[in-house]
């Protein structure tokens, strides 16, 4: 499979849980697409939409995927982030996701840019 | 199947020579300018360049946790040019315990690890083990 990060969107199923871990605003484990949608929208909102994703690459085997990409965005405050990530995912038959656990490389940073 | 991919076949041998301490196989899965990188501010973390430095790191991993270290592969995915593992990392250390998942991202050329990349499930858990 070779998808963009504009896919995202399309890749969250119905009943999806996502987890963030971490102590920032952005942790925590959210639960349906409804959520995870609010979740990605929360992200373009503290950063003043410039929040993105740049895909590296990612493998899957029909079951499970990984997702690594580079994050990339601004706080109003001046905050900046520049930082490898990736999404470990357990699939559906359809290939959408139902279970993501997103790790940043450094979490301190993460935390730092998201608290 | 991605998971029958020569990629992924080398991480299963990689955890497999890891698993037997084996230094020589491991350092023959790594290209000569291989990066490994470790995230976070624990003793552990940064980059580690070229194979000697990449394997002593991984006979760090052992000799810090008197011998209790212990990475089992869960799974491992492999295409053209990359491989992804999820891994089990156990040990002891100080009175400390470890026992997480870990993430490891490798860039692979002709058969060997290029750039490795290893994130933990739990990086509070990480850091404290390793601190």
């Amino acid at each position: 499979m070779s998808a963009r990060p504009a896919d995202f969107i399309d890749r969250v199923g119905a009943e999806c849980v996502w987890t963030v871990a971490g102590e920032s605003l952005m942790a925590g484990t959210y639960a349906g697409r409804e959520a995870i949608l609010a979740f990605f929208r929360r992200t373009q909102e503290l950063t003043d939409g410039t929040y993105g994703d740049e895909l590296n690459w990612e493998l899957d085997d029909g079951e499970r995927q990984v997702t690594y990409y580079r994050a990339r965005g601004r706080r109003p405050d001046g905050r900046e982030l520049d930082l490898d990530q990736a999404l470990v995912c357990r699939l559906d038959g359809e290939g959408r996701w139902v279970e993501v656990r997103a790790l940043p490389y450094d979490q301190a940073v993460f935390d730092a840019f998201w608290s | 199947m991605t998971d029958a991919h020569p990629n992924a076949a080398l991480m299963r041998r990689l955890f497999d020579a890891f698993g037997r301490r084996d230094g020589a196989a491991l350092a023959g899965m790594f290209g000569h300018d291989v990066v490994w990188r470790v995230g976070g501010d624990t003793p552990m973390s940064g980059e580690y360049h070229g194979w000697r430095d990449v394997v002593l790191f991984l006979r760090g991993t052992t000799s810090q946790t008197d011998g209790t270290y212990r990475s089992s592969l869960v799974w491992a995915l492999g295409g053209d040019g990359r491989a992804a593992a999820v891994y089990r990392a156990r040990g002891a250390r100080n009175g400390r315990e470890l026992d997480i998942d870990q993430l490891l991202l490798c860039d692979v050329d002709d058969g060997r690890i290029v750039t490795a990349t290893a994130i933990p499930f739990e990086a509070d858990a990480f850091t404290r083990f390793w601190s």
